[in-house]
Parts: structure tokens; sequence; C-alpha cells
């Protein structure tokens, strides 16, 4: 679809004139996109579709997001696919740089333009009026239908994502106020404030009358999550809502996600670095890397049985007790994420992975299938290889018995869910 | 708050002291100084002997340029600019501060039209320029206010009153009224009239070198602000793409302009010396550009403390401003 721009060999510097040719190619492919998404009065035909199983809230398949940038085409979203079921938590992993944040963004179609472009691929999403639409080919008018009302989204950053000159209270009741047209000024107040308590804020009257820099990161995060919740969402994403928090509030901030989504019975796509976050939230795990989905499967088979040498990588740099027990160094992964720009024809993790061996450097794996949907991107699983006897990854002995309890980031005092832990993961 | 102002003030104070020492010494050290300039053809055509001029020097305190000498000067003329003195023009024959305020009205007039005009017009087009990025509005608008900006403003102005004075003839050249019309005392409008029309080129010439500045400031600003994190929560929330813009971006780069523009208020009471003077406009601005060129000190020195105290307003009101307008700065020192 897009052109890749391949004439940039290999070598890291462009000329002057590549990149001239570069910026032109670029603008003329930007415009046409920005000028298909700025269309008015489409048929909505154009952007109807049919969800694959209904039993989901969101289906991504084969998303590209990629940008068009002066040096070159990032890739940063590769053909991606997965979904959500709903009233799950599916979970995405990954080290910084692998496309998390932009799949999330491109599912709101909040990817920076005009250089961010969903390039290929459909994101089918059922609003609660019981319509599927293609979000990746929606105009940009339309996504309001979407945005805020259907699908909520939480951001890393709660010092900043919140417009600094206006009262919370002000931004909470704009939230509500252009879905229910109707209600009254006071109507609105009162459920922004109810919401303020919902998510756990003990003065809601005098928060509602704060401007956001009186209050602490964590006031912030959980503001944040009262406005995503406020217009009663189906579905969450959940862009690293801890990372920028104390490890304490983190815990905190966690526990009233898992809290509220049970209350709005909605689904949540969470994002993350942390393996640690995911083994104590999510149903189902997407690993990502480069752009690309390298691993994905239901939480148990991840954790109990990882397939691909990168997702056992991110396990076993993963604090855990036994590393203090031992007084052994933590592991770290070596090496780095391939800039997504001139991305190889060979499997992205191949400079960086213990297990490679010949077909590696020739081309990117295709996903192999495990029991229960556990897929992997790696060649260590084709049948053709069998007769190799190639080392599989693994964890080490003290992980791998019950890993996920030894990986859950321990949520501290006021767990209210306990027991239902031990059901959510099966014991 | 009180207290911070009076702390502002009191710094205002001995920024102005170095300020006025400074200017004096500089004009002081000027070649040519007021005597020379009024006397030199005299003294060519062997009407004034040198000790004539030496004892005019005296008489206006001009004799001694060695270092004590300019300082004893500037004693004196301290001393008096305290109790609101700033002497006797040279050139003009008459106090300093009744030549300010005289001809200070007319700069303020044309300056605060272009200001009104050039902010109508600037903030609109740079708020777009920003929101359709890169796009052909973008390009346009940039190129040609960069333009009107690099344009010397003596050129800018010869260009305009070549094309629509001496060509098309739809404006005045210069001055202030029309020389061959006689106006009946009692016909205000026909004179007010008659003023405007001359005014009209110099407040083009005002408003076409400031508008390109506060547009790129405008549109730096706001491309700022769209690029941020909570401009995408806005969006994210289902806002319109017009409020997310009307309201959540430009509060935002409200902030910067607001307290920029407002800094610029007492500078509207500054006049334009070159513009002035090439439209032949009776306004503060030529009144010091003759000054300075004759090296008429009290008139310099007193235009130019004008000048910094009018400055020095300005960076208060700024300051005060932000205090109003952006709930994060509390004035509190
Ligand atoms: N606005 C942007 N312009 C250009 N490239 C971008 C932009 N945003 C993200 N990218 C690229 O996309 C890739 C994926 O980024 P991101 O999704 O933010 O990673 P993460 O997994 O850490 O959330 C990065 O390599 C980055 O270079
Ligand atoms: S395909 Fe090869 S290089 Fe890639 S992860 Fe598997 S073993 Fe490693
Ligand atoms: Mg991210």
């Amino acid at each position: 679809m897009a052109k890749d721009n391949k004439n940039t060999k290999n070598t890291q510097y462009l000329t002057i004139k590549e990149e001239r040719e570069i910026a032109k190619s670029n603008r003329k492919i930007m415009k046409q996109f920005e000028r298909t998404k700025n269309r008015k009065n489409v048929d909505e035909s154009e952007f109807t579709t049919q969800m694959h199983d209904p039993r989901n809230v969101i289906e991504i398949d084969n998303l590209h997001t990629y940008f068009y940038t002066d040096v070159g085409t990032t890739k940063a979203v590769n053909g991606v696919s997965f979904k959500i079921p709903e009233g799950k938590i599916v979970g995405v992993v990954g080290e910084s740089g692998c496309g998390k944040s932009v799949t999330s963004l491109s599912v709101m179609q909040l990817v920076q333009g005009p250089v961010g472009q969903i390039v290929d691929g459909s994101i089918r999403y059922t609003t609660s009026e019981g319509k599927c639409y293609d979000i990746a080919k929606m105009p940009r008018d339309e996504m309001r239908r979407i945005r805020g009302k259907e699908i909520a989204m939480i951001f890393q950053e709660p010092m900043t994502s919140l417009n600094p000159v206006f009262k919370i209270g002000e931004q909470l009741d704009e939230a509500l106020a252009i879905f229910e047209p109707k209600m009254s000024k006071e109507e609105v107040k009162a459920r922004s404030i109810e919401m303020l308590e919902m998510v756990g804020i003990a003065d809601q009257k005098k928060i509602y009358n704060n401007y956001p820099h009186e209050l602490s990161g964590g006031m912030r995060q959980r503001v944040m999550i009262a406005m995503a919740l406020i217009c009663n969402p189906r579905l969450i994403i959940a862009d690293e809502p801890t990372t920028a928090l104390d490890v304490t509030i983190q815990a905190q901030i966690l526990e009233l996600l898992l809290e509220v989504k049970n209350k709005i019975n909605g689904s949540i796509m969470l994002i993350t670095h942390d393996l640690g976050v995911i083994a104590g939230m999510a149903d189902y795990v997407v690993v990502m890397y480069a752009g690309k989905i390298v691993e994905a499967g239901d939480i148990h088979d991840i954790f109990k049985n990882p397939k691909h040498p990168y997702t056992v990588g991110l396990m076993r740099s993963l604090p855990s007790l036994s590393h203090v027990a031992t007084g052994s160094r933590l592991y770290s992964i070596p090496g780095q994420v391939p800039s997504p720009v001139n991305l190889p024809d060979n499997c992205y993790f191949c400079n960086r992975c213990e297990y490679s061996f010949d077909i590696c450097m020739e081309q990117y794996p295709p996903d192999y299938y495990f029991e229960d949907n556990h897929r992997a991107a790696c060649f260590l699983y084709d049948e053709k290889y069998k007769d190799l006897d190639l080392v599989k990854p693994e964890l080490p002995r003290n992980m791998a018995d019950d890993s996920e309890s030894k990986m859950v980031r321990k949520i501290p005092q006021g767990r209210v869910v306990l027991e239902s832990e031990t059901d959510r993961f099966g014991g | 708050m009180v207290k911070y102002i009076l702390k502002r003030l009191g710094l205002a104070v001995i920024i102005l002291l170095g300020v006025s020492l400074l200017i004096y010494m500089l004009t002081m050290a000027m070649p040519a100084d007021y005597i020379d300039n009024q006397t030199a053809a005299a003294v060519q055509s062997g009407q004034m002997t040198p000790e004539d001029v030496l004892r005019l020097k005296e008489l206006y305190g001009l004799a001694d340029k060695s270092l004590p000498g300019i300082l004893k000067g500037y004693a004196l003329w301290f001393s008096n600019a305290l109790q609101g003195d700033l002497g006797f023009s040279f050139l003009y024959g008459r106090p300093v501060t009744q030549v300010i305020k005289e001809y200070v009205w007319i700069s303020f007039f044309i300056s605060l039209i272009a200001y009104v005009i050039e902010i109508i017009i600037a903030i609109p087009m740079g708020i777009r320029a920003a929101v359709n990025q890169y796009s052909g509005y973008d390009y346009t608008v940039s190129v040609f206010s960069m333009m009107a900006t690099a344009l010397p403003s003596f050129f800018l102005a010869a260009l305009l009153m070549n094309f629509f004075s001496i060509n098309l003839g739809w404006f005045p050249l210069q001055g202030l009224t029309t020389a061959t019309k006689i106006f009946h005392p009692s016909d205000t409008w026909g004179i007010l009239l008659d003023k405007a029309w001359h005014l009209v080129l110099p407040i083009v010439t005002l408003t076409l070198l400031s508008i390109g500045g506060l547009m790129r400031y405008t549109r730096t600003n706001m491309l700022e602000v769209m690029n941020s994190d909570y401009i995408r929560t806005a969006r994210a929330k289902g806002l319109p793409e017009k409020t997310v813009i009307n309201k959540h971006a430009f509060r935002n780069t409200f902030i910067p302009l607001v307290t920029t523009l407002s800094g610029l208020l007492p500078g509207l009471f500054s006049g334009a010396m070159i513009t002035e003077t090439v439209f032949s406009i009776p306004g503060i601005g030529s009144m010091a550009m003759r000054a300075t060129q004759q090296g008429d000190i009290p008139f310099v020195m007193g235009y130019n403390m004008y000048l910094a105290i009018l400055t020095v307003i300005g960076y208060l009101i700024s300051d005060l401003m932000y205090a109003v307008v952006d709930p994060r700065v509390q004035i509190s020192k």
C-alpha cells in the first residue's frame, strides 16, 4: 500500500537528495490519508463491518500504523492482530518502543497526524447500540461516536494529561456534558462528584474545585480514571497507567482499575512494560516486539509455558524473590529493539536471540499455534526443523513452578478480591 | 502582592540608574555634539572662531569631555531628574517633558490602532496556520509574514508610498494635514478626516511590520500546545475538534499571548522613530530622531529615560498578567 522508502539501502546516513525525495513522497502519501480521513458526510456503509466473533468487544486485524518521518517510514505497528473478549483484560507487554502506545492510539484514532497514519488493517468494534464499525476506516468526524463514550483511554503521564488551566470539575463535567446534553448542570456536577468518590477520592467536593497542579500524580491518575469512566465506556485502554507513579501508588491504581472494571462490566486493554503488572491483572497476554506480536495467549500458557525467546527473556529479567534469596544478578536481554525504520527481512529478534539458527537470518517467522490459541512467531516450533533437536527456551527451574504467582506485583493492604485471585488464575 | 510590586519597582530604579548613566556617557562620547553641529557652517565661513565655539560649549555644559567631567554632568542631570526636571531641549528650546507630553499622543494613536489591527489579524491567522500545519495556508502565511518582518521599515514605507501615494494617488504622501486645503476651524470632522487620511499609510506600515512576528509567535505556541498530552486527552474524551482547539488549546496559547501583548502596551507611547520620520508625522518618534541626529543631549536623555521607564512598566505588567491568566502562577513573594 504505502510506498516503502527502499532507496535508503543499508546506509545510516541519507544524502540531501534522498532526504528530499523521502519528504516529497511522504507529503504526497500524508495528504492522501488526511484527505480520506477529513471527508464529511461519508456513507455509514463504508465503515460498517461484521465482527468475526460477537463475544469480542474489539478485533484488531493486521493493523499497520506507520510514521512518515524525514528519515524514512517508521513501521511502528506492523501487522498486529489480537482481540479483546467482553469483560476480559488483555495485557500488552513489550520493551519501550515496541509499538504498544501506537497500537492503542490507533484504536482511538489519536495517532499523531499527519505524520502518523493507519496504513492498513482493520479495527472492528461493536458499539453499545449494536453497530459494528471499522475504526481504521472511520472518518475523523465520526470518531466522536466512539471516543469517550465507547472506548476511553488512560494515559501514562498523569502530570501532563490534564489541562493545566481548567479545574478538575470542569474537565470532568465537559466529558459527560457532550454525551448527555439533556442533563442539567447540577446533575452533571453531581455525577462528576460521584465518579470522584468512586475512584477513591475522599475530599471530592474540594478536589472538584482544584486545578490539576494542586494534586499529586496518584490523585491525578485517579481523576483520569474517573474521567475515562464517566460515560460508562465498554472498553478502557490503559497505556502504562502506573509507570509514572510510585510503587505503592501503582498497586492502588491497579487495584482501582480492577474494581471499576467489575463495576462497569467493561473490558480493559492494559499496556505495560512490566510483566509483573500483567501477571496480577490480565486474562490474556500479547507480547509485542518491534511493531509485531511475537507471542500471544492465555495468561497461564504465557506464564507457565512461554514459547518465544523474547517472552522468556522478559520473564527472566523480572526481579523476583529468588534473586534476592540467591543473591544472583538480575538478567537483562542483551542488545536493543531494532529501529523501526528499515527493518530487516529476517526475525527482528535474531540479533539478540540465544537460540537463533540459520533460517532466522533469512526470513521472518510465521505464527505457530499451540493449544488454546497460544501462538508464537519463532522458527523453533516449525515441524520442519524438528530433526535439528533445537534447544527451546525455558524458564529457570525456580521460576517455572507457579511462575505467575511469583511474579505478581504484590498488591499490598486492602486488596479486596483476594479469593477471586485464585479463581482468576485457576489456583 | 504589594510587596512583590514594590520589590520589582525597587529593582527597576536600580536598572534605570544604570541605563541612564550608560546613555549619558554614550551621548557625551558622540564625536560631534550639538554645538559642533550648530556652528559647523559658521566656523567654516569664518564667522565664528574656535574660541567662540568653546565658550558656547561651556555654556551648554559640553566642554569637559573627560571622565570626571562627564560624571559631574551626569550627577547634575540626575539630581535635576529626581525632581522631575529633565532639563531644556537644546533643539526645541522648551522643557523636555513638555515636548514629550505634546508629541506623544499622535504616536500613541498610530501605534494603538496598528496594535489592535495586528492582534485582530495575526492571532486568528497564527491559530489557523498551526491547526493546519504543513498545509498550503500555513506555508503561504509563514512566507508572507516572514517577508513583512524582514523588510526594513523605511523600505516598506517607501514601497507603500510609491505604490499608494505616487502611483495610485489614493493616500497623501507625507505629513499630517493637507497644506493646500483650508478648513474652517469649526469643521472638526473635516479636519479629523483629513488627519485620518494621512495616517492610513503609517498605520499600515506599522501593522505590516509587526504582524508577522505575532503571527509566528501565536503559531509556535499553538503548535506546542496542540502537541501536548492534555490535547490528546481532550480528544480522547470525545470532544468535538472545535472545542478542542477553541477551548482547550487556545486557552493555553492565550497565556503567553496575553502576557506578551500586555507587556507591549506601555511601548505604544514610545513612538516609531523611522516610520514617523519617513512619513513626516510630528510624533515623539520623529522628534527623538531629530534630537538624536543633532546631539540634543537633554532631549535624548529624557526620551531614553522615558523609554526605559515604559519598558520596565511593560515587564511589570507582563509579570502581573501571568498571575491573572495562568492558574499555576501565584505571586506571593
Ligand atoms: N509521533 C511520532 N513520530 C514518529 N515516530 C513515532 C511517533 N510516535 C511513536 N513513534 C515511533 O513508533 C515506535 C513505537 O512507539 P510506541 O508505540 O510509543 O512504543 P511503546 O511500546 O514504548 O509504547 C517508536 O519506535 C517510535 O519511534
Ligand atoms: S525465530 Fe530464531 S531468532 Fe527469532 S526468536 Fe525464534 S529462534 Fe530466535
Ligand atoms: Mg508507550
